[in-house]
């Protein structure tokens, strides 16, 4: 039994109706939601552009920003090249400045040293002029015997003139050494004369600019050492420079203390098992404790402008350091301060 | 001829094995696709009933009309299909399954109570089936409008597009076949039983692309 009976024409009415309605509803919601889907691409895009031109905007600034920086960077490199260029320069300088103001120090020990040979020299040449005028007299007169005997005091005389010929050259190459470029090769030295030797040109030089300046020179070389192998002209410019600072010290002590207070320096040389000590220790005024630790720093300097350039133990530290040793020191201030070199035997 | 005809009629039943021999084949499927299994072998109990009525009706103790197994079945597949679309979450929104489906149980629910009758041994519930076939062309609609607005690259290698293309074909066929079965019935028998034939071609179509849909490759 049907309640609902409807007729074919009305169920082909419902039938397309119902179709239509479907997929006219499917067409529009389709269509609508393409709409959507364009419109959202359509936002997506325009919001992708202003990001790219945001982002371009961006690189744009930082670029110039790097090149900017870059530009600044390079000026900054080219000063500080320059800076280090002028630097290098000016330290070449205060190096030979120091070298120069060492000779300076020496140039009076020299004098003093080159002295006594030439001294010797004119004496045994006017000796030996008058030891001829002798033999001229003698040739003349025949007596053979008179003649061999001016003839080998005249030979003796040009011995003594040659040998003080040789120990002023030798003080003049050793200036000229000290005086010359880098570090040379090692040969071997012995370390007992080399300290002897600029400890009296030290001696001299001061003295010669200090009259009233007198210390007493202990020295005590250990025989044992024999020749080690360093480079001579630098050892001796640690020598040299310890040594003066030395003098220095003790100078500036005496010009302030009574007459009961004696310059003394000791110069000691100790061959240890596998290594070499040079002990030098003066009675001066001392290092303060809180300057102890900067002495060795490049231009430090306690001296009044002009007098000292601060490089002189700076340079003898490396020296020393280049030798595989060590320079350490040792103060009481108003005191006695003491150097110690140590340079490995091998 | 006539033997063709008799297979032709089983078709409903036969049809069925094709998704289930393929099932057997392929055991795993994604769990969108198991309210297609369950219809897919209620179906077929209730197809060989409605058949073994329709071939020998009033020897059985099942009677002499399968109307309420047809009536029974239509629910059961637009339950089936309806939770398959809720579970495939592929028509926009979850909610317009639920919607469209607590509609359908109140016109169920008004058309047996005042337009058909459920147990009509006499006639055809065609009020029923235009509803649910036009409820689930929409579903199927749904699912096309989703895809195409989702831009999907793989839409023909997925298990749901052939579910809903073999379901949409069918329901489309079968829409005009029950909008005017029941006016052929009475007016001419002859041209009723024949276009029944379409709704069984349209029955195996269903159950081929079922079966592809349970080869096809689970990309969810």
């Amino acid at each position: 039994m049907h309640l609902l009976l409807i007729d074919i024409w009305t169920r082909i009415i419902i039938g397309i109706t119902a179709m239509v309605l479907l997929f006219t509803s499917f067409i529009i919601a389709f269509m609508y939601s393409q709409k959507k889907k364009i419109q959202y691409h359509k936002n997506l895009h325009a919001l992708h552009e202003q990001q790219k031109l945001a982002l371009t905007q961006q690189n744009e600034s930082l670029e110039k920003r790097v090149e900017d920086r870059t530009l600044e960077l390079s000026e900054q490199k080219e000063i500080l090249q320059k800076s280090l260029k002028s630097l290098k320069s000016a330290q070449l300088q205060l190096i030979q400045s120091e070298k120069m103001a060492s000779l300076g120090v020496l140039t009076a020990g020299i004098a003093h040293e080159i002295q006594n040979p030439l001294n010797f020299v004119n004496n045994f040449s006017d000796i030996n002029k008058e030891l001829l005028v002798d033999m001229r007299d003698e040739i003349n007169k025949g007596d053979l015997d008179q003649i061999r005997m001016i003839t080998n005091d005249i030979i003796e005389n040009e011995e003594k003139i040659g040998h003080h010929g040789r120990r002023a050259d030798a003080i003049v190459k050793g200036m000229l050494q000290h005086s010359g470029g880098s570090m040379g090769a090692k040969e071997p030295s012995d370390i007992n004369i080399l300290c002897d030797e600029y400890l009296r040109l030290s001696y001299h030089s001061f003295k010669a600019k200090d009259k009233s300046f007198n210390a007493t020179i202990k020295t005590d070389f250990d025989s044992s050492i024999g020749k080690i192998e360093i480079v001579a002209q630098d050892m001796g410019r640690v020598l040299l420079n310890l040594f003066s600072n030395a003098f220095y010290a003790m100078s500036k002590k005496q010009s302030t203390y009574d007459s009961s207070y004696q310059p003394t320096l000791l110069i000691q040389t100790v061959k240890l098992s596998d290594n070499l000590k040079i002990i030098i220790q003066d009675n001066g005024v001392g290092i303060p404790p809180k300057i102890l630790d900067k002495i060795f720093q490049p231009f430090f300097t306690t001296k009044p402008t002009g007098e000292g350039t601060g490089l002189g133990l700076s340079i003898s530290y490396d020296i020393i350091k280049a030798h595989s040793g060590k320079l350490t020191v040792e103060s009481e201030e108003g005191i006695k301060t003491t150097f110690i070199i140590e340079i490995p035997l091998t | 001829m006539k033997v063709f005809q008799e297979i032709f009629d089983w078709s409903e039943v036969w049809a069925l094995f094709i998704p289930l021999v393929t099932l057997f084949l392929k055991p795993r499927q994604p769990k969108y696709l198991r309210p297609v299994i369950w219809y897919l072998w209620i179906a077929l109990l209730i197809n060989i009933l409605s058949d073994v009525i329709s071939d020998f009706p009033g020897r059985t103790f099942l009677g002499d009309s399968n109307n309420p197994f047809y009536n029974i079945h239509s629910l059961v597949r637009f339950t089936c299909f309806s939770l398959f679309f809720y579970l495939s979450d592929k028509v926009y929104r979850r909610k317009f399954v639920l919607l469209e489906a607590s509609l359908f149980i109140l016109f169920v629910i008004f058309n047996f109570t005042l337009v058909e009758n459920f147990f009509n041994f006499d006639s055809f519930s065609g009020t029923l089936f235009i509803v649910e076939s036009f409820c689930l062309l929409i579903f199927c609609l749904l699912y096309y409008l989703h895809e195409l607005n989702a831009d999907s690259d793989n839409i023909m290698s997925t298990k749901e597009f052939w579910v809903v293309t073999g379901l949409s074909t069918y329901v489309v066929i079968n829409f005009f076949v029950f909008l005017f079965y029941e006016p052929l019935l009475s007016q001419n028998r002859h041209l009723a039983t024949n276009i029944w034939n379409i709704h069984n071609v349209a029955y195996i179509f269903l159950c081929i692309f079922i079966s592809k849909a349970f080869y096809a490759p689970s990309l969810n």
